[in-house]
């Protein structure tokens, strides 16, 4: 194979940089950020939670 | 209505329609809508068999991967044990093998006793309380029918909740507010009660029947939250608060995590006790019928529930609201506030909230206050950093030079940049799958971890040392054990009774790394930590034995610690500057400092204590921990060693200076790179042949585990060798160069066994390095040494070669795997052009191939 050209400046990857997002708030990230970070690492999907917004009238 | 119904996958089961409370600000009896007055009392066998199979068709025919389902009233334990146990049973069997059941109770807890908990115990069933705070405050309303308080009996019942056997269960504390109560006091007496969470509640009104404001307030409710909010943050978030974690949450671009909040699409159906479906039970504040669609769960499936006007009116996000909502700058985080509080006869539903302002007030004021600068920088990041923040990337020089096979410093900051980040994640989705209600219910021993307690002290000290509990999540074994968790986790409660018994003292193991981390920010804690394989061990820092140390491994390695049923645990308490441990067998107490420092508190146990100090093997230009007390270490495919003694680290820090000093000399473009990224150097047991053995594990970056070879060349090959696989394994993290679905099988030259597209490109990036170790070696060499090093290099040269065409010729590059390949084809591609002497034959096995 003959290598092509490239005049990248930089190599973009899906992963979201999460460092300055507290810990605390970690738990309310999307789903979607989420999966950007662990989808390689441990590649399941998430499951298990109902994501969407909760009722209001229990906990 | 432009968006099509999504699936419903919340379902509120009115199981009993009377209460024993007669609160006066019920929104249930109290409100426009009276329908309950016609209703039976109690949901009967017929139509808790019909809910039942329209929840499960429904969850079946649109493939969810889970349902909530909440038990309300009413007062849902006026329902009794017997029909509470029916409701549960039936749906766990219904929807066992179609999705995961998240099953919840919300109560008054008057009546709930040991009888409630042991059958909520094993339903699992999560179980929510409402309390409105402090004595005073919560029997301003909450009382009984006679007008007496309720408190004392709320107060039992959550204390029930509080034992151990039962907290597993304790799902957390619904608060309606009374701006009338003194906040902070409502606030502190809800978490003495230490709930998982809390939620406060505006009380339910339109704008038809606006809420109570003291003369002057227009913002009432929203300075009652806020001076909560202030106190919770300066408190560090002791416990998640619904209202404020949906704000938060929302900002960075995550989802709510209540419908009274944010612009997610409701997805709730309510089935009354006589088997009518309704929307939100809320929209009874509306008017008298708001809620009802006319469907009932005999004649109709959940999918034409799904069609209603009224469901599909809040599944809109922004397009449902109004003009003005619209045009909101909070409108994100806000979402028009709850459906119902919008009503005003007329206008319907297409107005704010009647809270509008205090939501405006209370959102702003939590978005100013929890950005967050970045790690060195005084710039404020704005507000919805999440959804905002970059991706990452590497510069092209840096990927050309990794793929090439080196890397400099600079290359290896920038991959452990990015494991930083998922380090975060891979942490935060192991304590939210181990503490989701019911799924901490089914692992067997998990009732007696204090897990909201160690996150809460891991959330502290990255409040006020970020980079000490950076330092300590970088320890290699530490993203280990986060993986094996979330992997067992995972799995379906069936699977993961049997392939994963020992969970719970894995789970533990969080509480460990908060303990390390706080002795080493120097912030109190109080955790609980399992005792593994005979000690208690602090990640980064060492372990305390406190019974008979079992070896590593007997023979084989192992993933995890030995299986165990219930986990034994140790309390550890770091309280100025002392370091106790109570185990069931003893107290120990130990110097923080000197944990820390290495001062003389810290002493080796073969001098006399029972603390064993993580050590580190040094030289010129680097220092490596030498990882021989990490339970998560024997997780290579060789076992690991046991502890070094005195002489067996000397040995080792011999060798290391000797292998360093040569990768230092003669491989001089692999030393930046493993100077910046090698962490560790786990001990691995010699083969019992006396081959040489070294290893790496995906998980663990920064890791490279070996057994001591018999010469030090041979070590700085090895050290070579794994770090390639090291530094891929960082790549990989961040890139996709193959499909991951090719799961073929590819002959690799060093190996005997056929290894998948990822083993062969990570076994060819490592002979990359290794050819090029021996063209360097012949290079310094003179005589049979020079020959020996020659005939390696001319081998190794061409079978890599060979590798990386066949990785070429795979299909099954994409065009990134693509450009990888082509870095590593020019390196070999510059050492085929080195003239070699006539082949000479090799022996079958030689020091640094495998992989």
């Amino acid at each position: 194979m003959i290598a092509t050209e490239d005049k990248r400046s930089e190599y973009p990857s899906d992963l979201a940089d999460l460092r300055r997002i507290p810990l605390a708030d970690m738990p309310m990230l999307s789903e979607d950020v989420l999966n950007s970070a662990l989808r390689r690492l441990v590649p399941a999907p998430l499951t298990g939670q109902v994501p969407v917004a909760a009722f209001n009238s229990s906990i | 209505m432009g968006l099509p119904a999504l699936p419903l996958r919340q379902f509120v089961l009115k199981v009993h329609s009377r209460c024993d409370l007669a609160c006066d600000h019920c929104y249930v009896y109290q409100a426009a809508d009276q329908s309950w007055r016609g209703r039976p009392m109690a949901m009967s066998g017929e139509t808790i068999a019909w809910t039942v199979q329209r929840i499960a068709e429904h969850a079946k025919a649109h493939q969810l991967a889970a349902v909530r389902v909440v038990l309300h009233g009413g007062e849902p334990l006026l329902a009794g044990p017997a029909r509470l146990r029916l409701v549960a049973e039936t749906l766990r069997a219904a929807l066992a093998g179609v999705c995961d059941l998240d099953l919840r109770i919300h109560t008054n807890g008057v009546l709930l006793d040991e009888e409630f908990c042991e059958l909520f115990a094993a339903c699992g069933v999560g179980v929510g309380i409402s309390i409105d705070g402090y004595r005073a405050a919560n029997d301003r309303h909450r009382r009984f029918a006679d007008g007496r308080s309720s408190y004392d009996e709320v107060v039992r019942a959550i204390g029930l909740l509080r034992a151990p056997r039962y907290r597993h269960l304790y799902a957390g504390l619904l608060c309606t507010i009374d701006v009338a109560n003194d906040p902070i006091a409502v606030y502190e007496s809800l978490l003495e009660l230490a709930p998982p969470r809390i939620d406060f509640l505006l009380p339910h009104a339109t704008w038809d029947e606006p809420p109570a404001r003291p003369p002057g307030a227009a913002t009432a409710y929203a300075d009652w939250l806020i001076a909560i909010f202030d106190r919770w943050l300066a408190g560090g978030r002791p416990v998640g608060v619904r209202t404020f974690d949906s704000i938060i949450s929302t900002a960075y671009g995550g989802d709510s995590l209540t419908e009274a909040l944010g612009l997610g699409p409701s997805d709730l159906v309510v089935v009354e006790t006589d088997g009518s479906y309704e929307q939100a039970d809320s929209l009874k504040a509306a008017f008298d019928g708001a809620p009802a669609t006319g469907f009932d769960v005999f004649t109709e499936s959940l999918d034409t529930v799904g069609q209603h006007p009224g469901i599909l009116a809040r599944q809109q996000g922004l397009a449902g609201l109004c003009e003005t909502c619209r045009a909101c700058p909070v409108v994100t985080s806000c979402g028009g506030g709850l459906y119902a509080h919008r009503y005003r006869t007329g206008t319907g539903f297409a107005n704010p909230s009647v809270y509008c302002a205090d939501l405006l007030k209370l959102i702003s004021h939590v978005h100013s206050r929890t950005r967050r600068p970045a790690r060195g920088s005084v710039q404020p990041a704005p507000a919805g950093a999440a959804a905002a923040s970059p991706a990452y990337a590497v510069p092209a020089a840096e990927f050309r030079a990794l793929a090439a096979g080196f890397g400099a410093a600079s290359a290896i900051g920038h991959l452990a940049e990015t494991q930083d980040s998922m380090r975060r994640a891979l942490l935060s989705a192991v304590y939210q799958a181990a503490t989701a209600v019911p799924g901490a219910a089914t692992i067997p021993g998990a009732a007696a971890l204090d897990l909201p307690a160690a996150w809460g002290l891991l959330t502290r000290i990255d409040q006020s040392s970020p980079q000490v509990l950076a330092d300590v999540l970088a320890h290699p074994y530490v993203r280990v054990w986060a993986a094996r968790c979330l992997e067992q986790l995972r799995m379906p409660p069936g699977e993961r009774a049997r392939s994963a018994p020992g969970l719970a003292a894995d789970l533990g193991h969080l509480g460990a790394i908060a303990a390390a981390a706080a002795i080493r920010a120097g912030v109190g804690a109080r955790v609980t930590i399992p005792v593994l394989d005979g000690a208690v061990y602090l990640p980064t820092l060492g372990r305390l034995v406190v019974g008979p140390v079992k070896p590593p491994s007997d023979g084989e390695p192992r993933l995890a610690p030995a299986a165990a049923q219930a986990p034994v645990l140790a309390t550890l308490t770091f309280e100025a500057a002392l370091v106790t441990v109570q185990t069931p067998g003893g107290l120990y107490e130990l110097s923080g400092p000197d944990l820390v420092t290495g001062g003389p508190g810290s002493r080796d146990a073969d001098a006399g204590t029972a603390w064993q100090p993580v050590r580190s093997l040094t030289a010129p230009g680097i220092s490596v921990t030498l990882e021989d007390t990490d339970p998560y270490r024997d997780c290579h495919q060789w076992p690991a060693a046991p502890r070094l003694t005195g002489a067996e680290l000397a040995s080792w820090q011999h060798a290391f200076g000797v292998a360093w000093a040569e990768i230092r000399q003669l491989h001089s473009k692999y030393a930046p790179g493993l100077a910046a990224g090698l962490h560790a150097i786990t001990p691995l047991s010699a083969a019992p042949a006396g081959r040489d053995v070294s290893a790496t594990v995906r998980q663990a970056f920064g890791a490279v585990a070996a057994a001591l070879p018999d010469d030090q060349a041979t070590l700085a090959l090895l050290l070579i060798h794994e770090f390639q696989h090291v530094k891929l394994g960082a790549v990989l993290d961040l890139y996709d160069l193959y499909d991951a679905a090719d799961n073929r099988l590819f002959h690799a030259p060093w190996r005997d066994d056929m290894r998948p597209l990822e083993g062969l490109l990570q076994g060819t990036y490592a002979h990359v390095a290794v050819t090029d170790f021996w063209r360097a070696r012949r290079t310094a060499a003179s005589g049979p040494a020079a020959e020996t090093a020659g005939a390696r290099f001319a081998h190794w040269r061409d079978q890599t070669a060979g590798a990386i065409e066949s990785l070429a010729a795979s299909g099954s590059l994409t065009p990134l795997g693509e450009q990888f390949i082509d870095g590593m084809r020019g390196s070999i591609a510059a050492m085929l052009a080195e003239p070699v002497p006539a082949s000479q034959p090799l022996s079958a096995s030689q020091p640094g191939t495998g992989g």
